[in-house]
């Protein structure tokens, strides 16, 4: 069975916090050629995986990983504000 | 091709060119000065194509790390290039075989058993295959830093 594509934002995320791929690997505990790999989204984490990287953002699952493309945060945050 | 499938389909064409080499040496009718240095040449290309795929991109330590050494997608990397390795090498083993059966058979050179360079050839190859596999598909980058 073919794996679907999972989008994320770690990449953003992780710039946001000023982090990098390897301070995030040694977090995460993998090793920081996967944080490559997740933040390409050439690699589709497992569950463990991804509610650790979502436990380490402070964010929910959710808002971190989508099977669809993902919107930039700027213009999600411009988008509730202006609702 | 990429550099690094270059650079792995050199390797194991350097290898059967030793092999043949050390055939002919062995074999003794054409030995020659000249098969004896192909033979050392081709040695010299797979160790220098080796340190290149397999050394200086981490590819060997990957594939002969401990399980509990490898993160998740590491492990089902070397899952996927050990379960391909391991068929393509039985494949190989089976068609010397079968070609050892023709030589004896066929009287080309009945004294040829299996020599010291072909067993150490099929030892190198159990250890490269699934990293040549890895460097194949392209994954492990050593530049993928920061």
């Amino acid at each position: 069975m073919k794996a679907r594509r999972l989008y994320n934002r770690i990449a953003t995320l992780r710039v946001e916090r000023g982090i990098s791929r390897k301070e995030l690997a040694e977090q995460i505990g993998v090793n920081f050629q996967t944080v490559g790999y997740l933040e390409r989204q050439e690699y589709n984490p497992s569950l463990d995986l991804a509610f650790r990287i979502s436990e380490y953002f402070g964010f929910p699952v959710e808002f971190i990983f989508s099977i669809t493309v993902m919107k930039p945060m700027s213009e999600e945050l411009y988008q509730q504000n202006s609702e | 091709m990429t550099d690094r499938r270059v650079q792995v389909t050199v390797n194991y064409a350097a290898l059967l060119l030793m092999n043949i080499a050390f055939y002919f040496v062995y074999k003794g009718r054409n030995a020659s000065h000249v098969i004896d240095a192909v033979g050392l040449f081709s040695i010299v290309v797979v160790g220098v194509t080796f340190r290149s795929v397999h050394w200086k991109t981490g590819i060997w330590k990957l594939t002969h790390a401990r399980s509990k050494d490898l993160d998740e997608r590491e492990l089902s990397l070397t899952h996927w290039a050990l379960s391909v390795s391991y068929g393509w090498f039985a494949v190989i083993c089976l068609v010397i075989m079968l070609a050892m059966s023709l030589i004896g058979r066929m009287n080309i050179c009945p004294q040829y058993t299996i020599s010291i360079p072909l067993v150490g050839s099929l030892i190198y190859l159990a250890h490269t295959l699934p990293g040549s596999m890895i460097a194949w598909k392209g994954e492990v980058l050593p530049e993928d830093t920061e």
